[in-house]
């Protein structure tokens, strides 16, 4: 018996190795029960509130900085901003104009607005530290009405720009699967044709998604840019959100009835700072 | 205890500002240094033998729970592996000098790339080699040796100060 222990002794460094190996390995294969999951969400619950004060306090901090540095081009932008005021507030009388007629003749036409969402701003608060931006934290969770599977959008170039959905829900955050994953697949539609496709994450480089099933017979002019929106033909998003748009068809084979294109994501995940999580009417 | 509950407070540190935004502004070639990896290495240059690597363990295994969408088990695997191999160089090599010190942190962050690639074609993961060799494998190496070297001054001085002041005692 103090040899078995002996042998343990001498060899305890060996066998914590092999016994945290074995663990890590087994919970690699077990990893997507139901069990693991809820303690990846508690972890994530426990985490969560400190990424929320580390946000405050980098906030905080950078705002100090920057209302140090940037009182002079303040000034200088409030009398710029002024003039500009001044041009809009004419804009803004027209537009108003246009506004009401533009009711009107939807009243005429019955026509049923199809964006039935309303939209809860959140921050983001944390990314994944892979170099692809899978996955975002934001700083809004169940306190604030989020459901999992609600669409998230942000805005580039002034249009609604799709961010991805939300996957996990914890009381003060959430998590966002962005496109940029390969476990997000989203119906789309391609606006030149009118194909129906599905536009799919592939993990391999930032910025760019694959478009999958476009049928073969559609053909594309060169030199038009396609952009790709939302189709709508799901519950989670709504139609008419922009997407990207395709560079780029890969070769197909002859006997193929699809072929696959290479979108560029017209959102920039690595500046994005905040997004809009649409509240579906139904959802709720 | 004490040593306990200062790991326990570095090892949420690490985890909250390794997934914080503000990483996002300094961030070269779409990579983050590894942070982790530099106070595994250092343990494992400075520490006793068997801490490095349950420390790797369980800063692997939070992570994994907090965000990863990998396998849960991933980052702990790879973290071990490395802390139990960073225990070894100071058998044989003086790990206070600076550039062996460097020349090991350069090469364990090389290794966790290789055996991250591995790891990751196991599990079905795929990426574009030329992108994932560029990023996950030279530049974040290169950034975490850089960030690396005030850490290892650091953490050197203060461990000969500590082990000075209990050889006074």
């Amino acid at each position: 018996m103090s040899g078995f222990s002996g042998f343990i002794y001498s060899n305890k460094k060996n066998i914590i190795f092999i016994v945290l190996i074995t663990i890590s390995v087994s919970m690699m294969f077990f990893s997507d029960t139901r069990s693991l999951f809820i303690l990846r969400n508690i972890g994530f619950s426990i985490i969560s509130p400190f990424q929320i004060v580390f946000k405050s306090f980098e906030n905080t901090v950078e705002g100090t900085m920057e209302s140090v540095s940037e009182n002079d081009r303040l000034r200088m932008e409030l009398e710029s901003a002024r003039r500009e005021l001044f041009q809009y507030r004419k804009i803004i009388m027209n537009f108003n104009t246009i506004r009401q007629e533009n009711i009107n003749l939807k009243k005429l036409l019955d026509l049923k607005d199809n964006m039935d969402y309303e939209g809860i701003s959140a921050e983001i608060i944390a990314r994944t530290p892979d170099n692809y931006y899978d996955t975002l934290v934001i700083n809004k969770g169940s306190s604030d009405d989020i459901k999992e599977n609600m669409p998230v959008i942000s805005y580039a170039n002034g249009k609604k720009v799709l961010v991805g959905k939300t996957i996990s829900v914890t009381r003060f955050a959430s998590k966002v699967l962005t496109l940029q994953s390969s476990k997000l697949s989203v119906g789309a539609i391609i606006t030149e044709s009118n194909t129906m496709c599905l536009i799919k994450g592939t993990n391999n480089s930032l910025g760019f998604a694959d478009l999958v099933f476009i049928p073969k017979s559609v053909e594309f002019e060169n030199g038009i840019e396609s952009i790709i929106y939302t189709g709508g033909e799901s519950h989670i998003y709504p139609k008419g959100i922009e997407i990207g748009k395709i560079i780029e068809f890969y070769p197909s084979n002859r006997y193929d009835s699809f072929k696959n294109a290479k979108v560029k994501i017209s959102l920039d995940y690595s500046t994005l700072e905040y997004v809009l999580v649409l509240k579906n009417e139904n959802q709720r | 205890m004490k040593k306990f509950i200062y790991n326990i407070l570095l090892i949420i540190f690490i985890v909250v500002l390794h997934y914080s935004n503000f990483l996002s502004n300094i961030m070269i070639y779409n990579t983050i240094f590894d942070l982790a990896l530099i106070f595994i290495i250092l343990y494992g240059f400075f520490d006793d033998e068997i801490f490095p690597f349950v420390f790797a363990f369980s800063i692997g295994l939070v992570l994994d729970f907090v965000l990863g969408d990998k396998p849960l088990g991933y980052n702990a695997l790879i973290y071990t592996i490395i802390g139990f191999l960073s225990t070894f160089p100071k058998r044989v090599f003086r790990v206070d000098s600076f550039f062996i010190a460097l020349i090991f942190i350069t090469l364990f962050s090389f290794l966790k790339g290789v055996i991250s690639l591995f790891i990751n074609s196991i599990i079905g993961v795929s990426y574009n080699m030329s992108d994932f060799f560029m990023s996950e494998i030279l530049f974040k190496s290169l950034y975490t040796l850089i960030v690396s070297i005030p850490f290892y001054l650091i953490y050197k001085n203060f461990y000969f100060f500590i082990n000075k002041s209990r050889k006074h005692v």
